[in-house]
């Protein structure tokens, strides 16, 4: 599948929303969700989702330079895949209790598409990891907004020292207020549909202001 | 050349499988004596708010399968000298309001060290998370939440009581039969005699809670052949010293003890004996009104075909229970049909110059708010010449609104209530009882007890027209 000129993550590029950049972007975004049910979680994943994107990127720029195209492809995803189980080794030594929980979803970083659309749209290195970073943060905002949102309205509460050692707990109305439909997975659905739904109208009346 | 070149490219690629794959397999080497170390670190760090300040160096697996399945972690904390410090449990149990997860640290006699609950229930979880914690300190048989007020929906904490049972049968932590029956603040009364014949019945003790009389055990003792296989000691005979457990004037049977240094029987058959008394506990026999009942000296079940033949030592103990009867002296009047409204039978019964009268009554009422289904329930009740209440006691297998432990702990609390307030049946429609603390006040009862009332105002209704 070509996703040249697809990633609309990078907010800081011009791009036209068409469906199926926003086919992708819902794609992209769906394993990540499964890890929103607490803020933490999800700050932690994001960060190692951060490292992956680095080292992917150092990867795929070795293999653009090294592999005829025709190879590369193939190299990509062996790439992609052990940048990804390297990735979860780590976590697996030092962040315990969260490997317990999602290191299934650290393994499907090697099918992220911010990589491959990076890739596709830069051609050299330093660009590459700019576009990268920057698409990074769009993906981390709609992450963390639909944590927020899952673990306020679900729980009532922030709470942090799950999975790291920073203690924090915020409670902003009592738990038996909360609604526990936001603790079920399929919740995220619901939520990604409003918050794409809200992106899609931003970036349109972007495009029309232009 | 291109041969040259597609070669290239082919060792490229095997070069850089090869690379990831022994970055992969050398990490796995590096990280696991650290992901060892940061494994047992997470698992103490788990239990740290349950350990309550007790250093630990290592924690040992100590799950089995035979271990209740709610029990989803058991660990033996070890501390430096390798000496176990506490035991470590998790579980978790669902609920119609969600689930409830229990970490637990007790040591070696049962006592809980620590305790954290996580209550995922969607009616007062904070409350009954503040109450399960507060059984800190006590016993992980008899959990108790001193000084914390039991939420008023009791279906959590009752949850929760079920993972603590489970943890204290996996724990081996049973308490002896009075603690099961009366708590831990139990005493007994000096023994005093009933009779001359003092031969098998060697004398009875009050069970004293708060000065309260809550029971009575009748110390019974008998000798009688304990092997008849020829060959195996079938002309010895040998004793065995039984205390019986039983309500205050009814003699309900509701428990029994076997001090095993006076239980000279061959100790493997006990299971007969225990399920032939079990048997006797779950039919609500009186002891006054002992009549033989067969019981499968296998199952506990009992049956009416006269096919089974009993161990010796069941045969004993039914001597035993024969005598008591014997010598307690109560006189059981015929059973009469009444059938009026909920009040179905009554019999008289005499204990020298003291009347009493034993009613059965059933009824239906609605046992689901929301829900106009009725189902009935059964009460046997005892009461005085004054028409009070004396004793009474559910036949569970009459009951058939919920069996839960929440809503049975609000009929069990009830029925103390009207005994130990010595009710007058003919007022009932003025009492209320605490459905927690079983105390008189103006609390508001559960389906169940509601038609408790509305039955025992029925008896009221009826001795009233009777007199």
């Amino acid at each position: 599948m070509d996703v040249k000129g697809l990633n609309i993550f990078n907010v800081f590029k011009k791009r036209t929303v068409t469906e199926k950049s926003m086919a992708i972007l819902a794609i992209t975004l769906l394993p990540a969700l499964f890890v929103t049910n607490s803020l933490e979680a999800t700050i932690l994943y994001l960060i190692y989702f951060l490292v992956y994107l680095i080292l992917v990127l150092l990867v795929q720029m070795l293999i653009k330079k090294v592999f005829p195209k025709e190879m590369a492809i193939y190299a990509s995803v062996i790439g992609s895949v052990g940048v990804a189980i390297i990735v979860s080794q780590f976590i697996d030594a030092f962040h315990i209790g969260f490997a317990n929980n999602y290191l299934l979803y650290i393994y499907l970083f090697a099918i992220n598409l911010i990589p491959i659309m990076v890739k596709e749209d830069n051609d050299d290195l330093g660009k590459s990891l700019v576009d990268g970073i920057q698409s990074f943060l769009g993906f981390a905002v709609i992450v963390i907004i639909v944590a927020l949102i899952r673990e306020v309205l679900g729980t009532g509460s922030i709470v942090f020292g799950n999975y790291t050692n920073v203690k924090f707990s915020l409670k902003l109305f009592e738990s038996s207020k909360a609604l526990l439909i936001f603790n079920n997975a399929f919740s995220n659905f619901i939520i990604l549909g409003i918050v794409l739904a809200i992106v899609q109208l931003v970036l349109n009346r972007k495009e029309e202001v232009k | 050349m291109k041969e040259n070149k597609n070669l290239k490219d082919i060792l490229y690629m095997v070069g850089f499988i090869v690379v990831f794959l022994g970055v992969i397999i050398g990490l796995n080497y590096a990280l696991k004596s650290t992901k060892a170390n940061n494994e047992a670190q997470y698992k103490v760090k788990k239990y740290e708010t349950v350990l309550n300040g007790i250093k630990v160096g290592e924690l040992k697996d100590v799950l089995k399968d035979t271990d209740d399945k709610i029990i989803k972690e058991k660990y033996e904390a070890l501390n430096v000298n390798n000496k176990v410090v506490a035991i470590l449990y998790e579980a978790t149990k669902d609920n119609q309001y969600g689930s409830i997860t229990i970490r637990v640290a007790i040591d070696a006699e049962g006592k809980i060290i620590g305790v954290e609950a996580e209550v995922d229930q969607s009616i007062s979880p904070d409350k009954t998370k503040a109450y399960v914690e507060a059984y800190k300190g006590s016993k992980i048989s008899s959990p108790k939440a001193d000084g914390v007020s039991m939420p008023s929906v009791g279906i959590s904490v009752g949850t929760a009581n079920e993972i603590f049972s489970a943890i204290a049968e996996s724990a081996g932590i049973v308490d002896d039969i009075f603690t099961q029956l009366f708590g831990e603040g139990y005493s007994f009364s000096e023994v005093t005699t009933i009779t001359e014949d003092t031969e098998t019945v060697k004398g009875v003790k009050d069970v004293l809670v708060n000065d309260e009389v809550k029971a009575q055990v009748y110390i019974l003792e008998g000798k009688a052949l304990y092997n008849t296989t020829e060959g195996y000691g079938s002309d010895e005979e040998k004793s065995i010293e039984l205390q019986l457990i039983v309500e205050p004037i009814s003699t309900r049977i509701i428990g029994y003890y076997f001090d095993m240094d006076k239980y000279h029987h061959t100790k493997s058959y006990i299971t007969h004996v225990e399920n032939y008394l079990n048997a006797l506990i779950k039919n609500n026999v009186l002891a006054a009104n002992y009549s033989d009942i067969e019981v499968d000296a296998e199952t506990g079940g009992t049956s009416s075909t006269g096919s089974l033949q009993p161990a010796n030592t069941v045969k004993l103990v039914r001597t035993l229970l024969n005598n008591l009867k014997n010598n307690l002296g109560y006189v059981f009047g015929e059973e009469e049909t009444v059938n009026s409204d909920a009040v179905k039978t009554k019999q008289e019964i005499t204990v020298g110059s003291d009347k009493f009268y034993l009613y059965y009554l059933e009824d239906e009422g609605i046992y689901e708010t929301g829900n106009s289904e009725e189902k009935s329930i059964g009460l046997y009740i005892i009461i005085n010449a004054e028409n009070k209440v004396v004793s009474s006691y559910v036949p569970l297998d009459k009951y058939h609104h919920t069996k839960s432990n929440a809503f049975m702990k609000n009929v069990y609390n009830y029925i103390n209530g009207i005994i130990k307030n010595k009710v007058d049946v003919t007022t009932i429609s003025s009492f209320e009882v605490d459905s927690d603390s079983g105390a008189t006040g103006s609390g508001n009862p559960s389906n169940s007890v509601k038609l408790l009332i509305s039955m025992i105002k029925d008896l009221g209704t009826y001795v009233g027209g009777d007199e």
